[in-house]
């Protein structure tokens, strides 16, 4: 048999045979095979073993069995997260508002002193700011929380509920402040 | 040269491994892990016939031992699909465990003396003397070639020429380098062509 002259072809045999090589790839393979003997013979063996052990002589296999037999998907663990983080949301909530009756508990304290003492204290700058915070939110929050009624405190709640729960504290993004300080671009 | 053929498509009933495929694979995976179970069903249902085919072409079992050794490969896989990482294709890794599960099995069997092998030049395996598929001749004479093959020669060759898989991934199914592959396979096809004495230029 004449010699093949592109030994690069025979490599490719099975994959042309698989249907995986690109349509050029195929057209310049098939165009050598049809001219080289050597090559021809080796596809028709690769042809004859790909069709020896295709899909029609393969033993039937039972999917549903199969798919019965399978573990369940590990979906328990993917359900928990939004759950766990929920959790964590309201726990801010709560800090958030124990540190808020907590700081108007000082604030009344404090002003209480004032009234007492009728000097300007430190704590002023703790007056101001739950003030603040209850002005950005559209709340007054005077005096003892007791005072507050239910319709009151459910608003306050909720209004404490649509803060942002992430304490002010949260890194911001480190790089873009990095290179604000540093005057990059 | 005029005579230029469209590329015979179809040749396998499932779409051959185009990245594509890789990326429907993990898409799957991934919807599996999040609780879908029809996904694993499609993942079966892409892959199975593949193993299958394999099993059968390693000869020496009935058509039940392939298909439980086809269901214990997707237990296993599915058992450790969170940690599979897609470095390979899904089917290499599924051909993979298939193999060791394959290894294991016939280790068992040869501690079991009652089990006689199957003889020498026996048609392909029990599975097809049982079934009684009458092939093509030509067909039958190359399942009776790579019969005759050593485990390792009929492997490489199996998923070269049935699967069209690269060399380099059937280095990563058996455990070899891409070289070696490349050995074997050219072996295999020598002691196959002469079988069928077909002249090896």
């Amino acid at each position: 048999m004449r010699e093949c002259q592109d030994e690069t072809v025979k490599d490719v045999l099975p994959e042309l045979a698989a249907g995986r090589l690109n349509p050029a790839d195929a057209a310049r393979v098939t165009a050598h095979v049809e001219a080289c003997p050597s090559c021809a013979a080796e596809l028709a063996v690769v042809r004859a073993a790909h069709a020896a052990f295709a899909a029609s002589t393969a033993p039937a296999v039972d999917i549903a069995r199969i798919v019965a037999a399978l573990p369940t998907p590990p979906s328990k663990v993917i359900e928990l997260a939004p759950r766990l983080r929920k959790r964590r949301l309201t726990s801010w909530r709560i800090a958030a508002t124990i540190a808020t009756i907590a700081v108007s508990g000082v604030s009344i304290v404090a002003l209480q002193g004032i009234l007492r003492d009728n000097k300007p204290p430190a704590v002023k700058r703790v007056v101001l700011k739950p003030s603040d915070a209850a002005e950005a939110s559209g709340l007054s929050v005077g005096g003892s929380m007791n005072d507050l009624s239910d319709k009151e405190m459910q608003t306050l709640l909720d209004k404490l509920d649509e803060l942002d729960a992430v304490p002010s504290a949260e890194p911001q993004p480190a790089v873009s402040g990095m290179r604000a300080a540093a005057g990059v671009q | 040269m005029t005579g230029v053929r469209p590329v015979r498509k179809g040749v396998s009933p499932e779409p051959d491994g185009a990245g594509s495929d890789d990326a429907i694979d993990r898409e799957l995976i991934a919807r599996w892990l999040a609780g879908d179970q029809r996904a694993a069903t499609t993942l079966v249902e892409r892959h199975a016939t593949a193993l299958s085919r394999f099993a059968a072409a390693m000869g020496g079992m009935t058509g039940s031992d392939v298909d439980e050794l086809v269901q214990d490969t997707f237990v296993r896989a599915f058992n450790s699909l969170e940690s599979f990482r897609g470095e390979s294709s899904l089917r290499t890794w599924l051909f993979t465990i298939e193999r060791r599960l394959m290894l294991d099995r016939r280790r068992a069997e040869r501690r079991r003396p009652e089990k006689m092998p199957v003889a020498e030049g026996d048609a392909a395996s029990e599975y097809t003397a049982l079934d009684g598929i009458v092939a093509d001749e030509m067909q039958e004479r190359v399942r009776v070639a790579v019969d005759q093959l050593t485990a390792l020669q009929r492997e490489v060759f199996t998923l070269r020429v049935t699967e069209g898989l690269s060399y380099k991934e059937i280095a990563d199914i058996v455990g070899s380098t891409e070289g070696a592959a490349r050995v074997h396979y050219h072996h295999a096809m020598r002691a196959v062509k002469e079988y069928l004495g077909v002249p090896h230029a």
